[in-house]
C-alpha cells in the first residue's frame, strides 16, 4: 500500500484548526480580562522557538513520523518509553478535548442530556475519520476551513454595531505577572499541543518546508484567535472574565435587526467541526503510538479500542465545568514534559546523530 | 476460472457490507435523530417578562411572571398574556414554585423585560438578580431591566397596551426605541448591567416606567431614569434631565431640543436631533481632574414659535449659538444636579479617566465618590442647523 500523503495546504489547514480545536470554546478568558488578547500575543511568540523545534526534527527527518524518529534515535527498545509518554499524552489531550465539548454542550443547549451519549457520537465521528487516514482528515480539514473563516468573519461583521472599542482600554491594564501567566497558558494550550502534529509528520511530502508550514499556520492561526478576542472583548467587556464560553455568549448579542438573531449556532458549529478535526489528530497519533508501543502494524486496526479508552478517561476525567476550568490552570506544568522536554530532548540527540552521521560520510 | 469467481464473490461480500451499513444508518436516524429529552411547545410556557416583588418575611421574593398564551386559537382571538405569580425563598426557588400552579415548566429563553418594583431596588442588591440570570442558559443577556414607580411591579406587565396584548414585549420595544425618537430614558441589556455593576468608575441607570390612565384603561409609560448608587436604587432623574444625561454620555440618538429663541422666557424653538456625537477628555489642574464634555449635535429646525428665516445665515448661526448656550447650560444644571443629590458617578467619568489614564485612576480610585461630588465638568456644546425640513420659515 502507497504511504499516505498530504500536501502543504491540508496540513496547513490541519494546523491550524487544531490550534482553534477547543482552544475558542475554553481559551481564551484568563484573568487576563480585557488584555487576553496581548497574552495571545506573547503566548504565540514563546511558542515560537517551540514550533521552530518541532520543525527541525521534521527537516532532519523528513517523511517519518515522531515514533519512527524515536526509535531511529533511541533503538527500538530504549525508544519504548518516549512513545508511552508520548501516546498517554496523546490519549489524555484526547479526553480532555472530548470533555470540553461535552461540557459545552451540556451547559449551553442540552442540560438534560447525559453527556455519555454525546461522547459516543462524537467518538464514532472522529473514529470514521482517523480509521479513515490523514489524507481523508487533510482534506476534511480543507473543506471545513472556509467554513470557519466565514463564520468567524461573519460574526465580526455583525457584530460590529455592538462593539465597544474602548473596551480593550486602558492597554496592559493588569500586572505583569497575570500577563505572563495567562502567556504561558496560551502557549501551552493550544500552540505547544501541536507537536502531536509530529506524529503524523511522516504524511508531509519532503518538498514542504517544515518551518513554513508550522510557522505559517502557527501564525495563521494565532491571527484568527487574536480575531476572536478581541470580538469577544469588544462586545462583552468586563463580562469576559466570568463567562465560561465567551464566544458563544458574544455571538448571542448580535442581532441584526429584528429578525435575524439568536446566531449562536453557528459559533457552536465552529466549535464542533474544529473540535473533531483535534479529537481526531490525537486520536491518530494516540493508536499509532499505542500500536508501536506493542509493535503492531499501523494504528488502525486498534482506533475503535483506543477510542473507547478514551470515552473511558472522559468520563471519570472531571466532576463538573468548574473542576475542568480549574484544570487549565494546572495543565500547561503538565504538559511541559510533552511539549518541550520530549521534543527538545529528541531534537538535540537528532542533530548529535546527524552530525556525526555527516562525519562518518565525510571520513570515508 | 477460481480468481475470477473469487473476486464475484468479494464483490457479493462488498455489496452485502454496504448494505448492512445501509441498515445500520437507518437504524441511527431513527434512533439519534431528534432530542434526547423531547420538549414540545405545548409543555413549556413561554415567558415574556418578569416582575420582582418584596414577599412575604419568610418567602421574600415573590416574582410575576407574563406569560404568552398559546392555549387559545391563536389565528381567530390573537396572542394573550396571562398573569402568573409565585413566591419563593430565593429568585430561583419562586420560579420552580410556579410550577406548582401551571402544567408547562416556564421558558425564559424569550424573557425580554424584568421589571423592578422600586421597593426591592432600593432594599436589595441588584447583582445578585443579574447573577442569576447570567448563570441560567435560558435567558439572554439581551433583555432588559425596567424599574416600577408603581407600588408592585407586577402592576406593570398585568396591562396590556395601546398596540398589543403583551406588555413586557410593547415596554421592551418602547424602550428600545426612546433615544431615537423622545429621548427621555437610558437603557441597558443584562450584560451591560452586569459591566456597569462590577466595573469601577460609573454607576447604573435604568428605565423607569408607570403607569397612566388612558380612558378607560390603563397603559404603561416612560418616565424618566432610575439611578442607581453601587447595587441600590437612590432617586429618579426626570425626562427632561434623562435627555440631557444622555447627551453627556453620548446615547442620544434622535428626540427634540426645544430652547428660548431669544436666550430667556419659554421654549419657542424645537430642534429635532438627528445625529451627536460627545466626546470625553481628562485634564489635570491643581492636583485635580477636571472633565471636559464636547458634544457636536446636527438638528433640523422642526417648529419654531417666532419667526426665523432658515435662508439667513445671520439668524441660523445666532440660533445655533444660543441653542448651544442652552444646551450647555442645561446639561451642567443635571450634571450638578446629580453630583450635589445622588453623588453616583452616572456618567462614567472615572471610567473614562480609568480608560484614559489609568495611572491617575489608581490614585482617585478609592475615594472616588467624594472627588466626584466636587469634580469640575465643562461642557462645550455646538449645533449644526442642517435644515428646515420643507420650508423656508
Amino acid at each position: 500500500m502507497p504511504k499516505e500523503m498530504i500536501s502543504a495546504r491540508q496540513a496547513f489547514c490541519i494546523i491550524a484548526i487544531f490550534i482553534w480545536g477547543s482552544s475558542v470554546v475554553i481559551g481564551g478568558n484568563s484573568e487576563a480580562g480585557h488584555d487576553a488578547w496581548i497574552t495571545l500575543v506573547f503566548g504565540f511568540a514563546l511558542a515560537v522557538p517551540m514550533l521552530l523545534v518541532y520543525a527541525r526534527i521534521m527537516r532532519l527527518y523528513p517523511e517519518k513520523n515522531l515514533f519512527d524518529i524515536m526509535e531511529a534515535i533511541l533503538g527500538k527498545a530504549g525508544a519504548k518509553i518516549l512513545i508511552a509518554f508520548v501516546s498517554f499524552y496523546a490519549l489524555h489531550l484526547c479526553a480532555i478535548v472530548l470533555c470540553n465539548f461535552s461540557e459545552f454542550i451540556e451547559v449551553v443547549a442540552m442540560p438534560e442530556t447525559p453527556q455519555l451519549p454525546l461522547m459516543i457520537i462524537m467518538m464514532a465521528v472522529t473514529s470514521y475519520l482517523a480509521i479513515s487516514g490523514v489524507e481523508t482528515l487533510g482534506r476534511w480539514a480543507v473543506v471545513t476551513m472556509p467554513v470557519i473563516i466565514f463564520v468567524v468573519l461573519f460574526t465580526v461583521i455583525a457584530a460590529l454595531n455592538y462593539m465597544d472599542f474602548t473596551n480593550i482600554l486602558p492597554l496592559m491594564g493588569h500586572d505583569l505577572p497575570v500577563i505572563a501567566g495567562g502567556s504561558f497558558k496560551l502557549f501551552s494550550f493550544p500552540f505547544a499541543e501541536l507537536v502531536l502534529f509530529l506524529g503524523v509528520a511522516d504524511a508531509v511530502k519532503k518538498q514542504t518546508s517544515p518551518y513554513k508550514l508550522l510557522l505559517g499556520a502557527g501564525a495563521f492561526g494565532a491571527l484568527v484567535m487574536l480575531i476572536v478576542m478581541l470580538r469577544n472583548v469588544e462586545l462583552l467587556g468586563s463580562m469576559i472574565f466570568v463567562e465560561y464560553f465567551s464566544s458563544y455568549i458574544a455571538a448571542r448579542i448580535i442581532s441584526v435587526g429584528d429578525f435575524f438573531a439568536r446566531i449562536e449556532g453557528s459559533i457552536s458549529m465552529n466549535f464542533v467541526i474544529s473540535g473533531i478535526t483535534k479529537i481526531t489528530l490525537c486520536l491518530f497519533v494516540a493508536a499509532r503510538g499505542i500500536s508501536y508501543l506493542f509493535g503492531f502494524s499501523g494504528g488502525r486496526r486498534i482506533t475503535v479500542a483506543v477510542a473507547a479508552l478514551t470515552l473511558a478517561l472522559a468520563v471519570t476525567l472531571y466532576g463538573s465545568v468548574g473542576e475542568m476550568f480549574s484544570f487549565i490552570n494546572v495543565y500547561p506544568y503538565y504538559a511541559m514534559p510533552f511539549e518541550v522536554f520530549i521534543p527538545v530532548v529528541i531534537w538535540l540527540m537528532a542533530e548529535i546523530k546527524t552530525a556525526r552521521q555527516k562525519k562518518l560520510a565525510a571520513g570515508r | 476460472m477460481e480468481p475470477q469467481q473469487n473476486t464475484l464473490e468479494c464483490k457479493g461480500q462488498k455489496l452485502m457490507k454496504k448494505k448492512a451499513a445501509a441498515c445500520i444508518l437507518i437504524l441511527l436516524i431513527l434512533f439519534f435523530g431528534g432530542c434526547w429529552n423531547y420538549r414540545g411547545l405545548d409543555e413549556m410556557s413561554i415567558v415574556s417578562g418578569l416582575a420582582i416583588d418584596k414577599g412575604t418575611e419568610e418567602n421574600p421574593y415573590r416574582v410575576s411572571y407574563q406569560i404568552i398564551d398559546l392555549m387559545g386559537n391563536v389565528d381567530v382571538e390573537g396572542i394573550n398574556g396571562k398573569l402568573l405569580e409565585s413566591d419563593g425563598k430565593t429568585l430561583f426557588d419562586a420560579c420552580r414554585n410556579a410550577k406548582k400552579s401551571i402544567v408547562g415548566k416556564l421558558y425564559f429563553g424569550h424573557t425580554q423585560v424584568v421589571v423592578i418594583s422600586e421597593q426591592m431596588a432600593r432594599e436589595n442588591d441588584l447583582l445578585n438578580t443579574v447573577n442569576w440570570l447570567l448563570h441560567d442558559s435560558e435567558p439572554r443577556e439581551t433583555l432588559k431591566f425596567v424599574i416600577s414607580r408603581e407600588e408592585n411591579a407586577k402592576d406593570i406587565l398585568a396591562n396590556e397596551t395601546l398596540t398589543g396584548p403583551i406588555a413586557a414585549l410593547e415596554i421592551s420595544k418602547y424602550i428600545e426605541e426612546d433615544n431615537k425618537i423622545t429621548a427621555s430614558t437610558s437603557y441597558k441589556q443584562l450584560y451591560e448591567v452586569y459591566n456597569t455593576l462590577i466595573e469601577s468608575g460609573c454607576e447604573l441607570t435604568l428605565p423607569a416606567i408607570r403607569n397612566i390612565r388612558d380612558k378607560d384603561r390603563t397603559i404603561p409609560q416612560i418616565c424618566g431614569t432610575a439611578v442607581f448608587k453601587g447595587q441600590r436604587l437612590i432617586g429618579y432623574l426626570t425626562p427632561d434631565e434623562s435627555k440631557y444625561y444622555l447627551f453627556a454620555v453620548g446615547e442620544i440618538n434622535g428626540g427634540l431640543f426645544t430652547f428660548p429663541a431669544d436666550g430667556s422666557g419659554p421654549d419657542d424653538i424645537t430642534l429635532e436631533i438627528s445625529a451627536n456625537r460627545t466626546s470625553r477628555s481628562v485634564s489635570y489642574e491643581n492636583g485635580k481632574p477636571v472633565i471636559l464634555i464636547k458634544t457636536e449635535t446636527d438638528a433640523f429646525l422642526a417648529e419654531n414659535n417666532v419667526p426665523v428665516d432658515a435662508t439667513d445665515k445671520r439668524q441660523v448661526d445666532e440660533l445655533e449659538k444660543t441653542a448651544a448656550k442652552t444646551l450647555a447650560q442645561r446639561m451642567v444644571q443635571t450634571i450638578q444636579y446629580v453630583q450635589t443629590k445622588f453623588g453616583s458617578d452616572i456618567f462614567g467619568f472615572g471610567k473614562t479617566i480609568h480608560k484614559t489614564e489609568p495611572a491617575l485612576w489608581d490614585k482617585f480610585e478609592k475615594d472616588w465618590d467624594s472627588i466626584f461630588a466636587a469634580l469640575e465638568v465643562r461642557v462645550s456644546v455646538r449645533i449644526n442647523i442642517v435644515n428646515s425640513g420643507l420650508t423656508r420659515q
